[in-house]
């Protein structure tokens, strides 16, 4: 084996794979057609948009590590059932079914779809839908539910039952993110997102603009939008099937 | 090689100390500064090994909480020891092999202290908050440029000094090895940062390109770098040509042609294109041929030679770290596997592959190079075999622990509790837990192996190493004249034998 042929080799056995499995198929995936809101010829195509400040809020996740942790995929279900897991995959009730794997489109308008190294904790894919979940559960907004959440993981006041019975969060292994969040004088009314937590007088613990902006982003994780696409698991005409049965 | 079987001439020996020396500072700086990232990133793994079971564990909101603390453990380890080492070996290996002292210490000295204060500065980005959040790529985005950079000033020299060799025109595998390793880094890297951090790429296919590049630089900057080092350091020692060497070139050449395929199926069950995902499965798990074709190759070399397995630490480390690499082409075929998947994906099966890369495989081929290296180049020999012997098992134990608890056992119980849909979330965190204590103390085990190893290398740097003319082995027997053979001037007793 000589130098020259040996170059040759290595750049045709990497130069070959590289151009199949990154080059070319990230030109094609950088192409790809816009979804449209349903199968009929004329209907109209799902226009993203996606902020500056979810895009910050996104930051935010990836620079805390909670990708270590928790994932933002459903996969399909020749790779696992998460799709049946109450509130991963989308809404599941009696009057709708709003559950589906993963889109290429769900991600459009992030920089890096955070699709997340282990499930230390659940996914989050849906996230936004449990938040308001909870938050209705609990008398609180999603927001301030999910910056409660943020602020001390293991808060069994934060989870109710399905009968109003508190459940055990005492196991959960979720970091505290408490340097987002300061203890600040009460001024005026207070803050809406302050947390319900006994302080100093006169003072109330605030979030800071860390913990609002990536409520902001997580809260957005809502990745159920009806695609013509994908998988739907309702059975034909079920929200008219429900009402019938009413 | 004329080392295999005659014994060496005086000009060879003269030649072999001058390329000793000329590299002593350049090698003695990666090893030790390397050590010394594989410390930090060992307490790093350890506080984030606590977090998992004890999240409030030295205070909750740090800049050691989990997600910063985690992935500045992995990049330490990669970017800190791994690669330090890697250069080590590489430029102290190639020399050798190619018979040429190097005349640019200076260089590679600057370019290394470049390379540590990127690793420094993207530790600091990590833990201070600047993450990027795509794994193994953590730093802070100005972080590659300086890294690859400082990598192209020391990479440049090994393949000058293989071009320059003098001798026979036919070089030895581990050059090869070594060569194909420098031009596939750059390459990798340059790939996955530029579509990653730079080009507008779609969203998923940043994320596929990310676990391509995970997958690339095991197979295709560690693994190359650790056989190189496995197949010199056993011919050496047993003073053997390689048992086969149409084997070791097929390797080479299995891996160069499948290796570059696999890795996306660190994403598969994404919606990116199907023949990505099954093509990454594929060839990972293919890949466990070239692995098995060299490890078989050096353990046949070192067949029959148990009392030299027995006595030599680099040897010793070399043929441990070579069982790693059997078991690593075995795991890869395991956890790639479609019908695994959908357990091992999300659970920690991907962590305990990365550790056996890392560890069980390339360090303990690493610290065998390294037990080989430094006496050459500091011309003194280790202090003491106790002290080898502890670094050795406590290695061995530790990742043994995390073979079995983070990869098999917790990562397919962890995936069954989570396919589990109708039992609530905590069974699967729940079920996790005792491996996550598990792993906490397979990586004091190993902190603690490395601590000596690290005090061992520093005093070693300093030159504070026995002068004798005989090595430390890890032998029991006492002889008249103490465990290590006759003291004194190692110059004169070499002068004496020439």
């Amino acid at each position: 084996m000589t130098f020259k042929y040996f170059l040759i080799g290595m750049f045709a056995s990497f130069g070959l794979a590289w151009l199949c499995m990154i080059a070319i198929p990230t030109a094609k995936m950088a192409s790809l057609p816009p979804v449209k809101m349903s199968g009929e010829e004329d209907a109209e195509y799902y226009q993203r948009k996606t902020t500056g400040r979810v895009l910050n809020g996104a930051q935010i996740y990836a620079a805390n590590g909670c990708y270590t942790c928790h994932s933002q995929l459903i996969r399909p279900t020749y790779l696992g059932s998460q799709i049946f897991r109450k509130d991963f995959a989308g809404i599941s009730n009696a009057d709708m079914d709003t559950r589906r794997e993963t889109h290429y489109d769900d991600y459009l308008g992030e920089k890096y779809a955070q699709i997340g190294l282990t499930r230390m904790g659940p996914d989050l894919s849906n996230y936004g839908h449990r938040a308001d979940a909870y938050g209705a559960k609990t008398g609180m907004s999603a927001e301030q539910w999910t910056i409660a959440h943020l602020y001390n993981p293991r808060n069994q006041k934060l989870q109710l039952g399905e009968q109003g019975e508190e459940i055990d969060m005492t196991w959960s292994n979720c970091p505290a993110q408490l340097q987002m969040f300061a203890e600040k004088d009460l001024v005026g009314q207070g803050d809406s997102l302050a947390l319900n937590i006994n302080t100093v007088a006169m003072t109330q613990v605030v979030p800071l603009e860390q913990a609002r902006v990536l409520t902001d982003y997580l809260l957005t994780l809502k990745r159920d939008s009806a695609l013509p696409e994908s998988m739907n698991n309702a059975p034909k005409n079920s929200g008219a099937a429900a009402a019938d049965a009413k | 090689m004329s080392t295999q079987s005659n014994a060496p001439t005086t000009e060879d020996i003269e030649l072999r100390s001058e390329i000793d020396r000329s590299l002593r500072h350049p090698v003695m700086f990666f090893f030790t500064s390397g050590a010394a990232w594989l410390a930090v990133s060992l307490v790093l793994g350890i506080i984030a090994s606590i977090k998992t079971h004890n999240p409030a564990f030295l205070g909750e909101g740090s800049f050691i909480q989990y997600g910063r603390a985690f992935p500045a453990h992995i990049n330490a380890l990669v970017y800190g020891w791994g690669a330090q080492a890697a250069f080590g070996v590489m430029i102290w290996l190639m020399a050798r092999l190619s018979r040429q002292p190097s005349r640019n210490a200076g260089t590679l000295l600057v370019a290394g202290h470049i390379w540590n204060l990127g690793v420094m500065l993207g530790i600091g980005g990590i833990l201070a908050g600047h993450g990027t959040g795509k794994h193994w790529m953590e730093f802070p985005t100005f972080v590659w440029p300086v890294l690859l950079a400082s990598y192209a000033a020391i990479a440049i020299w090994v393949v000058i000094s293989f071009r320059v060799r003098r001798g026979d025109d036919e070089a030895y595998i581990s050059q090869w090895y070594i060569l194909a390793a420098c031009i596939w880094f750059p390459w990798i890297y340059l790939t996955a940062n530029l579509y990653v951090n730079v080009f507008d790429v779609h969203p998923l296919m940043a994320a596929a390109i990310n676990g391509w590049f995970r997958q690339a630089l095991v197979l295709l900057f560690f693994v190359p770098i650790g056989i190189a080092s496995a197949y010199y350091i056993t011919a050496k020692i047993t003073a053997r040509a390689v048992y086969n060497y149409s084997y070791s070139a097929g390797g080479f050449w299995a891996l160069a042609i499948i290796a570059p395929w696999a890795g996306f199926h660190a994403v598969m069950g994404s919606p990116i294109p199907m023949f990505l995902q099954y093509t990454g499965a594929a060839a990972s798990m293919l890949a466990a041929v070239p692995l098995i074709f060299a490890g078989v190759n050096v353990l046949k070399t070192t067949s029959g030679q148990a009392e030299v397995l027995a006595n030599s630490p680099s040897l010793r480390f070399t043929v441990a770290g070579v069982f790693g690499l059997i078991a690593l082409a075995l795991l890869g075929v395991i956890l790639a596997h479609p019908d695994a998947i959908r357990y091992s994906q999300f659970s920690l099966a991907s962590y305990g592959y990365d550790v056996l890369a890392l560890y069980g495989f390339f360090s303990m081929c690493m610290f065998g190079a390294i037990y080989f290296i430094v006496p050459r180049v500091t011309r003194r020999e280790w202090i003491s075999r106790r002290l080898i012997r502890t670094h050795f098992w406590f290695s061995v134990y530790g990742v043994l622990l995390i073979l079995v608890f983070c990869t098999l056992l917790g990562a397919f119980q962890q995936g069954a509790a989570q396919e589990n849909f109708d039992q609530p979330w905590k069974q699967a965190v729940k079920s996790t837990f005792p491996y996550a204590v598990g792993i906490t103390f397979a990586w004091a085990a190993i902190l603690w192996a490395n601590i000596f190893f690290f005090i061992h290398l520093t005093l070693m740097w300093l030159r504070l190493g026995r002068r004798s003319s005989h090595p430390t082995l890890l032998r029991r027997d006492h002889s008249a004249l103490g465990p290590h053979g006759p003291e004194g001037d190692i110059d004169e007793l070499e002068g004496a034998q020439a």
